[in-house]
């Protein structure tokens, strides 16, 4: 396996940028030329892995002058966007790509003084382990709002109301459910043998309080499979009016599964 | 009859020509903060303006009664607000409610689903306005890793920085990749010829946890992650440690996730 720097006008790059699309989406390739072969961007660094001049790999890096607080300041390599073709994975490529671009990056701009990024718990986990890195606290949270809440999701909900009422032993359950998300008005539902139904009547009740990570990160989702009890003892779920309504719950708990995982796609 | 309630600052679209008063609100309403890049009018105009989905008429300034810019705020079709910041002088609420406002009513009509900022978790001002707008915070989230690249190198960069302190130590990394020196002298406003007054020696990952991470090197000493040589030289070593360690935290807008 090869591994070497090009520019966003070699011929490769058209492949680094359909990996780049393919994998990221909405964040696909106008990112990656915007980041990357905008004249205005500063000057990036693009390293492929080759085999058999197949681009097999991909990694980046960005220029920065971060400024650490008061009149500190430091050069910095900003990585991003490491990919491996779906069929090479789970062979360390990723591992050693990484490294490898990481020595030509520091190689092309000396001055930089240290390497961050952004990425997800469980790949930032084998860099600490396996690269030294560092994991930084937060020094931010994140806001949000669900915005068009009636035209967006209850739409999404409404055309999902077979899948949910199909599911067994919802005639056990007798509750109202409210879902309070955060950023969001509260939804409000009756549970029973006609399904999910808009609207609370049912004196009984079940609250979930799911936060926008939770629902994105399918949180939810494992907490209600695996993790009932200790939301129960969180406080995440509560349930007021009669105890029967958390029986109800674990009865059900397939179908709101079901709604909670139909909520994240809206 | 009309309701009472404060008048909040008014908001227009912001132009390229306000660039340059956006760019020094940022660059002051982020001053005790690390991890981000300081604003120029032409990085704003690349940065902020010329990212995917990012539209003239998502870009909003607030100005006072005189006229005067008090906070900006860029955001995506797709409701991300990728930059915000308000001037730590105005009246940061009020400021911050206006903008918000802006941008809820922007993204409502382009159809986005959900409107989202990344906020300094020291900003009460900003975070009060945001929780009376309907926005709730989540869980702050730890994505962000960094690793020096050559601990020594940038012990020394970050020393350079300081107005005095001359001293001279050296840096013994235990566990160095490739473009890393084991050792290196840090040798600062002295001649190089002066004895080290002290060697600290650790690996990578414990030295980046002292120097970038905030974390004790107190601890780092005890929990044997960090070794100061002699150990009486501690309590000086750990003084330079604090004072080049980086404790201002982390922020960066979803625009800098780059």
């Amino acid at each position: 396996m090869r591994f070497r720097q090009i520019t966003p006008s070699d011929p490769k790059a058209t492949k680094v940028e359909e990996m780049v699309d393919s994998a990221f989406g909405f964040y696909g390739a106008p990112y990656w030329r915007w980041k990357y072969a905008s004249p205005e961007a500063p000057p990036g660094i693009i390293v492929i892995a080759e085999a058999d001049e197949d681009v097999v790999g991909c990694s980046h890096y960005v220029s920065a002058n971060y400024h650490l607080g008061g009149e500190t300041r430091i050069e910095a390599l900003f990585g991003g966007d490491l990919l491996v073709a779906p069929e090479l994975r789970r062979q360390h490529i990723a591992t050693e790509l990484s490294l490898r671009s990481r020595e030509i990056a520091v190689a092309q701009r000396p001055e930089a003084r240290v390497v961050t990024m952004y990425t997800w718990r469980a790949l930032g986990a084998h860099y600490e382990e396996l690269l030294g890195y560092t994991r930084l606290k937060p020094g931010f949270a994140q806001w949000s709002k669900r915005l068009n809440w009636d035209a967006g999701v209850k739409a999404v909900l409404a055309g999902n109301e077979a899948l949910i009422r199909s599911f067994p032993r919802l005639e056990t359950a007798d509750h109202g459910f409210r879902l309070e998300l955060s950023g969001s008005p509260p939804l409000d539902f009756d549970v029973g043998e006609e399904g999910f139904i808009p609207g609370r009547k049912k004196k009984a009740r079940v609250t979930i309080k799911v936060d926008d990570v939770g629902l994105a990160g399918g949180g939810a989702k494992a907490r209600l499979a695996s993790g009932l009890l200790k939301a129960f003892v969180t406080g995440r779920i509560r349930v007021t009016g009669s105890p029967r309504a958390l029986w109800g719950l674990i009865l059900v708990r397939g179908a709101y599964q079901r709604v909670l995982a139909t909520l994240r796609k809206a | 009859m009309t309701t009472g309630g404060p008048t909040l600052p008014k908001t227009r679209l912001a132009l390229p020509e306000d660039d340059a008063a956006l760019a020094d609100i940022f660059n002051r309403a982020h001053q005790h903060l690390a991890g981000h890049v300081t604003r120029s009018a032409a990085d704003l105009s690349w940065r902020v303006r010329g990212q995917p989905g990012m539209s003239p008429d998502g870009a909003f300034v607030a100005e006072d009664e005189d006229g005067r810019h008090i906070g900006y705020a860029f955001i995506k079709e797709n409701g991300d607000v990728i930059e915000f910041a308000v001037d730590p002088t105005a009246d940061r609420k009020a400021a911050a409610s206006a903008l918000i406002t802006a941008c809820e009513d922007h993204a409502t009509r382009e159809g986005a689903v959900r409107m989202r900022l990344n906020v300094p978790l020291d900003d009460q001002e900003v975070a009060e306005a945001l929780s009376e707008a309907g926005l709730a915070a989540a869980r702050p989230e730890a994505r962000h890793y960094i690793t020096a690249i050559d601990p020594g190198t940038l012990l020394q960069t970050l020393l350079d920085q300081l107005p005095d302190r001359p001293i001279r130590f050296d840096l013994s990394l235990t566990d160095s990749h490739p473009w890393q020196s084991s050792t290196t002298s840090i040798a600062r406003s002295v001649a190089v010829d002066v004895e080290p007054e002290f060697i600290v020696e650790g690996d990578q990952r414990s030295l980046n946890d002292v120097i970038l991470g905030g974390r004790s090197p107190w601890r780092a000493l005890l929990m044997r992650k960090v070794r100061v040589i002699p150990a009486s030289r501690a309590p000086r070593a750990v003084r330079l440690l604090r004072r080049v360690a980086i404790d201002a935290p982390w922020f960066y807008h979803l625009g800098d996730i780059l």
